[in-house]
């Protein structure tokens, strides 16, 4: 599902890499725990993997798209087709419902919303999304920004799994929920994910989340640039 | 089409300053358009004083005083014409027709016209439209009047009014033709016109109650009454200007020629559409300033437009974030706060005509009433269409401002966000 060759990238021209990975690898289906303290450069793989910003040499490949080829536009493309991002915090534009802030990445990829009608409407898919990840009708009434920290980030959750992406990407989509809650959401998140076989990419610096995890990295042992002492 | 609907939608989310922007990019606009028309009704209000008449003839003096005093009752004639230097210009073959104008005394603010009867067959206004009574007939007796629109209905006048006529132009006059007062004969149709405002009496009248004022004032021993004067022969000595039509337009430049160079006195022939338009001219400069107000405020409505957007931008950058996670490209974000600024301009061009079309309808005949400037509430003409236009377009040119800010924004930011 990806695979990073020789990847090296830096901010500033010439600089010396804030990230250098000879190699990583992630099968399909699988659920990793990606681990490391502030400033180890979670999110700039997480910008390298959606394509946001290429790198300075290296392969990128996801879902056999070879995303450090691809130009701007195609980029932009290729990350709603095939990722689904959760955030830290924030996750909804505030004056969308929830179902249609469920159904963004819809709006901008075919491929996302042609998966998501494929059974029935996708607003249906997304209220169903939704309420598989404990969120009722009634929610749908309030506005975005009505909703609690928990129940936003669940939201987020199933923006990320409408239209079923390869690739779901997490940055500490759990670091502002208390931790019976944060076990919850991992549980619901997964049950999605393994029903349509996503690989689940988890970003953390919180170790004690990793027991939820099949397999877990430590970004300091991938990493080999030092970066931002 | 993707991004409409979202910017409609974060336009909702604002509503309140979105709509203070709206009104005051309506107001503007209100205002702008609203100038426009106030011009187009002087302009045609104003060229619509006088037509039909081919030369005003008075004697010589600057075209527009001429016109200013023969035509809108304004300013006060330097000479006279003698009545012999009249009959001798208006019996030129090429002339089909003339009318004789005497001006100088007023009723209460209202200037007095001393015409012959044929001043109200051959006078037109407008296009070409002549004047008619609306009640009673012209004069026929010496001490009759014939009262436009405006001064029956402010002085309350019908017909069978008494009028005394004051000597000298003004509203306040002290030296006044107490002795011979006038009986409303006729009450003439709106015109729009200065032909509202002037009382219309004959020639001879005008002689008559200046019988014994030859000094300039009135004495007892020189004075004589209504009664003596009707005896008397009252040819005029002298007129003010005279209105004349031509048979052929092609002798037109030779007549006024004649009338420059006329031997027996100095006179001036003027083409009332030439003077008009330099007249109108003139006055354009208010109408102009007007017009660059109006713009200001045009500008000014823009600007709080551009400041609400600038100022949402940074709060907004997380949102853009999620956008592009959502797979928006940076042009999408350049097209939402286009799209809000293209909506909120639309929507202040749609509450500002709506807005002046209101105002119109609830004033327009007062205006028309008091100022006799027509407002048309017609749908937006050529012209002002391209205000509109343009209106929009310098909107969307601002919103680029804030849309470029907000499209390199997020490609520097790209999924990071920031709080």
């Amino acid at each position: 599902m990806i695979d990073v060759q020789d990847l090296r990238f830096s901010w500033v021209k010439k600089a010396p890499p804030v990230l250098s990975v000879d190699q990583f690898n992630v099968g399909k289906g699988e659920h990793v725990f990606v681990q490391g303290p502030s400033g180890s450069g979670k999110t700039t793989l997480l910008s390298l993997l959606g394509g946001v910003v290429p790198p300075t040499s290296g392969k990128i490949v996801i879902n056999d798209i070879e995303v450090s080829s691809l130009t701007g536009a195609k980029r932009d493309q290729f990350r709603v087709d095939e990722i689904g991002f959760i955030f830290q915090m924030f996750n909804l534009i505030p004056y969308l419902s929830p179902v249609q802030n469920v159904l963004l990445p819809c709006r901008f990829s075919d491929k996302r919303r042609h998966n998501a009608g494929a059974s029935r409407s996708i607003k249906r898919e997304a209220e169903r999304l939704l309420s598989q990840l404990g969120l009722g009708a009634e929610l749908n009434r309030r506005s975005s920004g009505a909703l609690s920290v928990g129940q936003q980030q669940r939201v987020a959750a199933a923006r990320a799994l409408i239209g079923s992406p390869g690739l779901i990407i997490a940055d500490e989509p759990t670091s502002a929920l208390d931790a019976d809650a944060r076990v919850s959401f991992l549980q619901l998140l997964f049950e999605e994910c393994d029903r349509t076989d996503a690989t689940v990419l988890f970003v953390s610096h919180d170790a004690a989340l990793a027991g939820q995890f099949a397999r877990t990295v430590n970004l300091k042992e991938i990493n080999q640039a030092g970066v931002a002492q | 089409m993707k991004i409409l609907p979202l910017a409609w939608a974060s336009l909702l989310n604002r509503k309140f300053t979105v709509f203070l922007t709206v009104i005051a990019i309506a107001l503007s606009v209100a205002l702008l358009v609203g100038v426009e028309r106030i011009r187009s009704g002087a302009q045609a209000g104003f060229n619509n004083t006088i037509s039909g008449t081919d030369l005003i003839v008075g004697a010589r003096t600057g075209q527009l005083q001429l016109l200013l005093y023969s035509v809108f009752r304004m300013g006060n004639a330097t000479n006279n014409i003698t009545w012999q230097s009249y009959q001798d210009i208006a019996s030129d073959p090429t002339i089909e027709w003339s009318v004789p104008m005497s001006l100088g005394d007023s009723h209460r603010g209202y200037a007095v016209l001393g015409t012959s009867r044929n001043y109200f067959e051959r006078f037109r206004y407008g296009r070409k439209k002549p004047l008619s009574l609306s009640r009673g007939a012209v004069y026929e007796d010496l001490f009759e009047a014939v009262i436009g629109y405006e001064v029956a209905q402010k002085l309350g006048y019908e017909l069978g009014s008494e009028i005394i006529i004051a000597h000298g132009t003004g509203a306040t006059s002290f030296a006044q033709h107490k002795d011979k007062p006038f009986i409303v004969s006729g009450i003439l149709e709106r015109t729009g016109t200065p032909v509202d405002r002037t009382v219309h009496v004959s020639l001879e009248a005008i002689e008559a109650i200046h019988v014994g004022w030859e000094t300039g004032t009135i004495s007892k021993k020189s004075q004589v009454t209504a009664e003596q004067v009707r005896k008397m022969e009252l040819e005029p000595a002298a007129i003010t200007a005279f209105l004349v039509g031509v048979k052929s337009k092609l002798g037109l430049f030779k007549l006024q020629r004649a009338v420059n160079d006329y031997r027996e006195e100095p006179l001036m022939a003027i083409l009332p559409g030439v003077a008009l338009q330099e007249l109108w001219r003139m006055l354009s400069v208010v109408e102009k300033a007007l017009f660059a107000i109006s713009l200001c405020v045009v500008v000014t409505g823009l600007i709080g437009m551009l400041s609400v957007i600038l100022a949402s931008l940074n709060e907004r950058r997380r949102e853009m974030a999620i956008l592009r996670s959502c797979g928006a490209r940076p042009l999408h974000v350049f097209s939402l706060l286009i799209g809000e600024a293209l909506m909120v301009t639309l929507g202040g061009i749609v509450l500002g005509l709506a807005l002046l079309y209101g105002v119109l309808a609830l004033v327009g005949s007062a205006v028309e009433e008091r100022f006799g400037l027509y407002l048309s509430v017609a749908p937006p003409d050529l012209k002002e269409l391209g205000l509109l236009i343009a209106i929009l377009t310098a909107a969307l040119l601002v919103a680029v401002i804030p849309a470029l800010m907000a499209y390199r924004n997020s490609l520097a930011d790209g999924l990071t966000l920031r709080v």
